[in-house]
């Protein structure tokens, strides 16, 4: 089979530029601990109101500047956080702190993301997702859906304020 | 300014109106309306879902479109953002594969198909599962998006719609596979014509690639809908929907790839740069396409870190065959350019028919296509997928893929295919070249926007004009995603205009199917590219590799059911009396009796006749 030389030096190229991406990608899992959501568990969704650790929703401080955030995504919002519900709370934590968000959903498929973070996770029913991430920056950090989970999509949101 | 004289038609017109009659007489006449009617279904859904799209870039400035008393009733934006998915990247691209892929594979062997029944057939179940999932997407009962994750569910007749759509594409795989057969019985020994080998492996990798969804619709969702079960695992049946989600990419993009590499190079004037890598790079896409699904679940708690990392690498293969489809395409456009005198390191480029806006189309479309390519790593690199995963990037990035290497590349191929099919010369080509241009600045202008907006945090697949979360940052992202589609849309209407008028207004003329050679032709090539039982063998292979540990390990630890719920969605799916479970299966069971029965007929029936 005959490949022309140009042809064999571009495919050259390419092969480097991949291996040159594989390495970054590697990077930024082993020397900047960038790790994606990993199986934490299962449940079932139906009875996960009443089940531990989603039958006490909220913010614990577990030790000093480490917290975990328990939390329920359903139709249409963060619970326990605010948005546009009126019963909602949303959270305040001091800059530094490490927060470990454990979440799962009640009802339909949910996605988990606070905006200018690297935190973006599925919350699917049946599922238990966990996400660590250090709020070195204070400021409001907004809380989003960001899977399409029913008419009133766009009104499940909620606030982390760093202080 | 163009070395390559466009007429209007792609020869000189024809010297009487005999010969000007003749466009698709090679081909009879049964087998050529199902492709024209597949087509016009295609343009039907571009224009429909085009609409719909500039709603919803429209509503992120003016939310009142669908936050207002008199349409709030008749359409919501996830309706119409559900409609506008199905249209475009389900109904709209199937049915164009369905009608180019089976024309090509005609001209390639220079033959009919081998049934004609089953070309029509394949058009007359799309059309029923377009009238199936279109009842239930207008009437509000399936606003589940086109990725339908469970546990929502919708109406059943929009899964039996999206069942026959696939089922339509399948009929064309089975009908190319037997002229196939027939051609080599004649022609044993002969390396097979390029174009009908990019046609046929197209369709093959989609085979293998619809087994997931098959699966999940057939297996989980359909019974869910009609209430024989009451629960599903929402992490498999995603598992299953991306099993054909990622390659389903491909199966929109492959016929754009056979008009680039087999019939661009002829329209531009030049050559196919080399056979055997074009069929190379058909085969990678067959081999690679499915095994890459888990790269759209990065961020799925339920799917283990290793699998998730396997899939990276598998996916990152997949870019292969682009990067040479990026060279392959740039040298055979350039060996016709300085063939038609272009001198210079860039002089060939105004060479390659500016002015023919079937070519100006595809050259803008390529060009779209090395930022989507590009945007495409960036999606698919593990880590770097957490800053933009469920974004607006996403769709800022898949309309510079499949919004314009796939969909310009087919307005660009109706270009001459409908003057083919009509015998009508093109209606106002000059209006095919504004179009050509509108369309790549207004895509360019949205993919800006949603990108902009999906690095800052905006999320895809939300009514953002309704979002009361919305920080100031975003309304620049916004004006331009309405800018864009504005834009676009209004190349959109010239484009379904101009094919309107093309079929309407008689005016004869005679165009060919543009198909170009190779410069290095098949005889120089080594046999096995052209086993395509045993490629087909191998990638099975790879993917239950790739996904039955995926699977195994779902089935072990995937989680429990979760029931389907439905009522706050706004829709209800159909209410069937209980222990309809016995009549679902009556039903699989007929159409499966059909479907053997169909299936003997067309086996047992005659070869088809070279024309």
């Amino acid at each position: 089979m005959k490949i022309h030389a140009y042809e064999r030096i571009y495919l050259a190229l390419c092969a480097v530029l991949i291996v040159l991406g594989v390495i970054a990608v590697g990077m930024s899992v082993f020397a900047r601990g960038v790790h994606l959501p990993a199986p934490h568990g299962t449940i079932l969704a139906a009875e996960a109101v009443k089940t531990a650790p989603f039958d006490n929703l909220g913010l614990t401080e577990v030790a000093p500047g480490e917290y975990q955030m328990v939390m329920l995504g359903q139709m249409w919002q963060w619970n326990p956080l605010k948005g546009e519900n009126p019963n909602g709370k949303d959270i305040t934590i001091p800059a530094g702190s490490t927060v470990t968000f454990t979440i799962t959903s009640s009802d339909v498929v949910h996605g988990f993301m606070v905006r200018g973070t690297n935190i973006n996770a599925m919350v699917i029913p049946g599922q238990i997702t966990e996400v660590t991430y250090t709020f070195d920056k204070p400021g409001e950090y907004l809380v989003i859906c960001h899977e399409y989970c029913g008419r009133f999509h766009h009104k499940m949101w909620g606030k982390v304020i760093v202080s | 300014m163009s070395s390559v004289p466009y007429t209007g038609s792609m020869t000189a017109p024809a010297p009487d109106k005999v010969a000007a009659r003749a466009n698709w007489r090679e081909f009879p006449k049964e087998q050529i309306w199902p492709i024209g009617a597949q087509l016009g279904l295609g343009m039907v859904a571009l224009g429909l879902g085009g609409l719909l799209g500039l709603l919803q870039a429209l509503e992120r400035v003016r939310p009142e479109i669908y936050e207002n008393p008199a349409t709030s009733k008749y359409l919501d934006y996830y309706q119409g953002l559900s409609l506008h998915g199905v249209l475009l990247a389900l109904v709209f691209t199937f049915t164009f594969a369905n009608s180019f892929l089976s024309l090509t594979t005609m001209k390639a062997f220079q033959r009919p198909m081998r049934s004609t029944l089953l070309l029509q057939g394949s058009f007359v179940l799309g059309a029923l599962g377009v009238v199936l999932a279109g009842f239930a997407l207008l009437t509000n009962r399936a606003n589940v998006l086109y990725t339908m994750y469970a546990p929502m569910t919708a109406h059943v007749s929009f899964y039996l719609g999206a069942t026959l759509l696939v089922v339509s594409t399948w009929l064309v795989s089975l009908n190319q596979v037997l002229t196939l057969r027939d051609w080599r019985k004649e022609h044993p020994g002969e390396p097979m014509p390029l174009l009908a080998f990019a046609s046929i492996v197209s369709f093959l990798m989609w085979d293998l690639a619809s087994i997931g969804i098959a699966v999940e619709v057939l297996g989980f969702l359909i019974p869910a809908s009609v209430g024989i079960v009451n629960a599903v695992n929402p992490q498999l049946t995603r598992t299953l929907f991306w099993f054909t989600g990622h390659a389903i990419v491909y199966f929109w993009l492959l016929p754009a790839y056979v008009s680039w590499y087999l019939m661009m190079p002829k329209q531009v004037g030049g050559k196919i740069y080399s056979d055997s890598l074009t069929r190379i790079v058909f085969i990678l896409f067959l081999l690679f396409s499915v095994p890459t699904g888990l790269h759209h679940q990065y961020t799925d708690p339920g799917i283990p870190i290793w699998l998730k990392t396997a899939h990276f690498f598998t996916t990152i293969v997949i870019a292969v065959p682009s990067l040479i489809t990026a060279f392959s395409l740039m040298s055979a456009l350039e060996l016709a350019g300085r063939s038609h005198g272009g001198k210079g390191l860039f002089g060939w480029i105004p060479k390659l028919g500016w002015g023919n806006p079937s070519v100006v189309m595809q050259l803008l479309a390529m060009l779209t296509f090395i930022l989507g390519g590009i945007t495409g790593i960036i999606n698919a690199s593990y880590t770097v997928n957490s800053v933009v995963h469920n974004t607006a990037f996403i769709p800022g990035h898949f309309h510079i893929t499949v919004g314009t290497a796939v969909a310009q590349t087919i307005m660009g191929v109706c270009f001459w295919l409908v003057p083919y099919l009509t015998g009508n010369k093109l209606w106002q080509p000059k209006l095919g070249v504004a179009a050509a241009w509108l369309y790549t600045i207004g895509v360019l202008i949205f993919a800006r926007g949603q990108m902009w907006g999906g690095i800052d945090g905006m999320p895809r697949r939300s009514a953002m004009g309704a979002a009361q979360y919305q920080p100031q940052e975003w309304m620049l992202s916004n004006q331009l995603t309405a800018i864009g589609g504005v834009l676009m849309t209004i190349a959109g209407v010239i484009f379904v205009l101009m094919m309107l008028m093309t079929v309407l207004v008689k005016n004869r003329g005679v165009t060919e199917i543009p198909v170009a050679e190779a410069v290095i032709g098949p005889r120089a090539n080594w046999s096995g590219l052209d086993k395509l039982g045993r490629w087909f063998i191998l990638a099975f292979v790879l993917i239950v590799l790739a996904y039955g540990p995926t699977f195994w390990d779902l089935a072990r630890n995937g989680g429990r059911a979760t029931p389907v719920r439905m009522p706050q969605m706004g829709y209800m799916p159909l209410q069937m009396p209980a222990n309809m479970g016995p009549v679902l299966f009556a039903l699989y069971a007929v159409f499966a009796i059909a479907a053997l029965v169909g299936l003997w007929k067309v086996l047992l029936g005659k070869p088809s006749e070279p024309a």
